[in-house]
């Protein structure tokens, strides 16, 4: 671990760091990228900050609302068995 | 990716049971993201083609029973790029790369203040996120599309897009920005 990210780590551990520091946590929980210790992290911190718990609660919103509305297309009739064809004619 | 100097040497039957059970399954996820990024049937019915043919070419450096989807979007990808893209007559929109530089660099990594609403978000339609989306380049849709709509890893986006871990997160966060703003444009433009 570089330095860098071992100060941002005892920053986050210790509840001393600053709102824009928790910005890739934030991510990083919505995305399920991050490890346990990093999830209690920013709820403590959320738990007193309500511009980074806006931003946290309009992030997950955004993912949920991207999956539940956007309308999956329908695979056209008769590509399977034309890319099968294809495929049987060229081996 | 699933993908290393050795290769096998699957014999034909093998070959048919590793495309028909591993690769096929995949077709409606590939035929979405062929979609989203062609917004074109035909085109997108070309780009799925194209990738099953070319991941049953080179069939033999695929590991059986491993990460079949994150290879077949890798290929897709590729395609997309060196074929596809190419006969495009869209200029590029951003140079993502310079974007990403700036916020790659140390202490730029910010929020993008908009007045984007959790209520707003809530009230949108389908196609008016598919509007905002469309709308981004077709990088920064990338990365949405891999992660929130195919839950790939980033570790499984580094591989499929060729880039580091920590550019991917750069871009996905620079792409849910613009996202955002899109989305806030909208609704402004709506009277939401």
């Amino acid at each position: 671990m570089s330095l860098k990210k071992l100060v941002l780590e005892m920053k986050l551990r210790t509840g001393m760091a600053k709102c824009t520091e928790y910005l890739d946590l934030i991510q990083s929980v919505v995305d399920g990228e991050a490890s346990r210790s990093q999830e209690v992290y920013l709820k403590r911190h959320l738990s007193m900050c309500l511009k980074c718990l806006e931003k946290y609660n309009l992030d997950q919103e955004l993912k949920k609302v991207l999956q539940l509305k956007l309308a999956s297309q329908e695979v056209p009739e008769g590509l399977a068995d034309a890319i099968k064809m294809k495929i049987a004619k060229s081996a | 990716m699933e993908e290393s100097s050795t290769k096998n040497n699957y014999s034909d039957s093998i070959k048919d049971k590793i495309f028909n059970e591993e690769f096929m399954p995949n077709i409606h996820a590939m035929y979405n993201f062929a979609h989203r990024l062609t917004y074109d049937e035909d085109d997108a019915k070309d780009l799925v083609q194209d990738t099953f043919m070319k991941s049953y070419r080179f069939i033999n450096s695929f590991h059986q029973g491993t990460n079949a989807k994150a290879w077949l979007f890798r290929i897709m990808k590729n395609s997309f790029i060196n074929d596809f893209r190419k006969k495009s007559k869209q200029p590029a929109k951003v140079d993502y790369q310079e974007v990403e530089g700036y916020y790659n660099s140390e202490g730029t990594q910010k929020s993008v203040t908009t007045d984007l609403r959790i209520d707003t978000v809530k009230n949108l339609i389908g196609d008016e996120i598919s509007n905002a989306l469309s709308a981004l380049d077709v990088d920064f849709r990338t990365v949405i599309i891999l992660c929130d709509l195919e839950g790939f890893t980033y570790e499984e986006m580094a591989k499929i897009l060729d880039i580091p871990i920590g550019t991917v997160r750069s871009r996905l966060h620079r792409a849910r920005n613009l996202l955002k703003e899109k989305l806030q444009s909208y609704a402004q433009s709506m009277g939401y």
